[in-house]
């Protein structure tokens, strides 16, 4: 990855839209300290060297997660990996009646309630990645990021997350969300950043990238494949010459 | 030519993994405990077996004291070490087949006996290391008995093609280690009674000094009657019961990464933790660090940490126990640095990925406990055993 910048704005979405291998995940990775990097991370214009500090743990305390791949411990029940993190934040007992309510109500609009005291070896893939929207949705944020959260998932979840999402955002929280879905990206995102190969194609609202792409009224898809077929002519082109 | 293909692409994916596991288990302390040991004790048994006047003496005394007669010692000794290579290979091939192949070789036509004679010569194949390490090993005894080195490595190529048809028949037949008391019976039986022949056998190579050779390649067309038969019967057995864990999941049990998978996890404890947590929290007044609480956690349910812990105490009060006072306080003070050693290997890996995980606390003030744990177990299992072993 090489010179890429992202802002984040409280109360927008950023879609990280890309192909496999692109960078997305490098990139939230790096977000959350979890992937050494080079650069200057700025909030709220206070600027930090990443290679240095990296990113600072009271910043990271603002910052929830949602993991493409669940990531959880084979002897831990599901209610257990929501106890791990409630024990970790060590709240007042307001906050923790707070987290509680939240939780329950998360787990009742994802339809968990059956899979709480179950093992995630007796579950799916989607009711662990509906454990990790709980995880990173029930407690207090400022930044959301969500790598993928849909991959799993039947249309019914798809649906509610897709509505905890926005209602995050709606909340105020900054939400990066990276996906290869273009068709609901496009329907969530405020602004997009377009990967190819560790590089940015194009970042902005999706009207800015219609006009510089030259095409009126054309689909995030649509502008995508033009931008990657013409990224393919230049890369003949180059290796022609 | 379908079978060839198959054998050739089974024996590459063999020597990639060899060379995952060599990549991921060999170091210099691998080199410097087991290689240079290993070299050390294949000299000493060749000078042996150069030298049986030097050796002779220690087997006559050892003899007396058992009062045995020198050649009945020899055999019980070739006998134990066989039947402990016997019931550690027994009722597994080398390389089960994988589903993926059993569709693949049934699509191509290839039949059936084929296929068994192939997983039957890859297990003759890859048990040659071990099997030439036998006879190396027991060379010395058998050159006491005055049967050469030649004779006794046509008998233990005999026996090697004797256990790879009972391997591969067994596994095949029985191949099912739970479930029906019929099959783990059978499993069970068979193990001791397939061990007869070899046994049989080696007694009259032994034994038949005027004519060892002839009792050896007798031996070894025996093996090559049984393996032929093997292939018979498993020939006529279902191939599912070929199919089974591969190699590479027993290579994956050494790479640390695997050390979360559920097999570790003792799910009848599914409730045990959270009542031994609330009794904890009652006691203290006070709610358990976090670190604490996942250690209560994971490690009731973790297969083998309080077995391990047994083991420690059991072994360390009996060990010291006689022993005078300041060896016996050295002796604790060696079990201490075992426990210390033993939570790195076992305890550690259940807080080090959940703590890298979380992105919401310092990761040093989440583990601090952690440690304190540690600190407070290895001095309250030390007060245990000295109490236990009587120092105290």
């Amino acid at each position: 990855m090489r010179d890429v910048s992202i802002t984040l704005e409280s109360g927008r979405m950023l879609g990280l839209i890309g192909p496999n291998g692109a960078g997305k995940s490098t990139i939230i990775g790096g977000l959350l300290g979890l992937v050494p990097c080079e650069g200057t991370l700025e909030v709220n214009g206070e600027l930090r060297d990443l290679r240095h500090d990296g990113v600072p743990p009271a910043l990271r305390r603002h910052m929830a997660y949602v993991p493409e791949q669940p990531l959880y411990y084979a002897d831990l029940t599901l209610r257990e990996h929501v106890e791990w993190k409630q024990r970790l934040w060590r709240m007042t007992d307001v906050e923790t009646s707070r987290v509680q309510d939240r939780v329950e109500v998360l787990v009742k609009r994802l339809s968990l309630e059956p899979h709480l005291d179950k093992f995630p070896h007796e579950c799916s893939k989607g009711t662990l990645q509906k454990l990790m929207v709980v995880l990173a949705l029930a407690f207090p944020f400022d930044v959301l990021v969500v790598d993928e959260p849909f991959i799993g998932l039947d249309i019914l979840s798809i649906r509610e997350v897709r509505s905890l999402l926005a209602e995050a955002r709606d909340g105020g929280a900054a939400v990066l969300l990276s996906t290869h879905v273009l068709d609901w990206a496009e329907r969530l995102c405020d602004d997009y950043l377009l990967l190819m190969d560790g590089r940015v194609l194009l970042a902005g609202t999706l009207e800015e990238m219609r006009e510089k792409v030259g095409s009126d009224g054309a689909s995030l898809e649509e502008i995508f494949l033009a931008l990657h077929k013409r990224r393919l002519t230049l890369d003949a082109e180059s290796g022609g010459a | 030519m379908v079978l060839g293909e198959w054998l050739v692409r089974r024996w590459r994916r063999r020597r990639e993994r060899w060379r995952l596991l060599l990549r991921v288990s060999v170091d210099w302390v691998v080199f410097f405990y087991i290689v240079l040991p290993g070299l050390a004790v294949l000299g000493w048994i060749l000078w042996r077996y150069e030298h049986p006047a030097r050796w002779s003496p220690v087997l006559a005394h050892i003899a007396l004291q058992l009062h045995l007669p020198v050649p009945a010692l020899i055999s019980v000794l070739l006998g134990a070490a066989l039947y402990l290579a016997h019931s550690i290979v027994y009722g597994h091939v080398a390389v089960p087949l994988e589903s993926v192949d059993a569709v693949w070789l049934r699509l191509a036509g290839v039949s059936s006996r084929a296929v068994m004679a192939a997983l039957w010569l890859e297990t003759c194949l890859y048990s040659l290391p071990g099997t030439l390490s036998l006879w190396v090993l027991t060379l010395p005894l058998t050159r006491l008995s005055g049967v050469g080195a030649g004779t006794w490595l046509l008998w233990t190529l005999g026996w090697c093609l004797y256990e790879a048809g009972l391997r591969l028949a067994v596994h095949a037949r029985l191949a099912r280690s739970g479930g029906r008391w019929m099959i783990r019976v059978g499993r069970s039986l068979g193990r001791y009674l397939a061990y007869i022949p070899s046994a049989w056998s080696m007694r009259l190579t032994l034994s038949h000094s005027h004519a060892p050779a002839s009792a050896a390649a007798v031996w070894l067309c025996c093996g090559g009657l049984v393996s032929a038969v093997a292939v018979v019967v498993a020939a006529s057995s279902e191939w599912t019961n070929l199919t089974g864990d591969t190699s590479m999941a027993w290579i994956m049990r050494w790479v640390p990464e695997d050390e979360d998978r559920p097999s570790r996890v003792r799910y009848i404890f599914r409730h045990l933790p959270r009542r031994w947590v609330r009794l904890g929290e009652r006691v203290l007044g006070r709610p358990l660090a976090p670190v604490t609480w996942l250690l209560l956690s994971r490690g009731l349910r973790r297969m083998g940490l309080l077995r391990d812990l047994a083991y420690i105490s059991a072994v360390a009060i009996v060990a010291t126990r006689p022993a005078p006072p300041v060896t016996g306080w050295l002796g604790l003070g060696v079990f201490v640095f075992l426990l210390h050693q033993w939570w790195s290997l076992r305890v550690t890996p259940l807080y080090r990925a959940p703590i890298a995980h979380q992105l919401v606390v310092e990761a040093v003030l989440v583990e601090q406990p952690a440690k304190r744990l540690r600190g407070w177990l290895e001095f309250l299992l030390l007060v245990l055993w000295a109490a236990c072993s009587g120092r105290l």
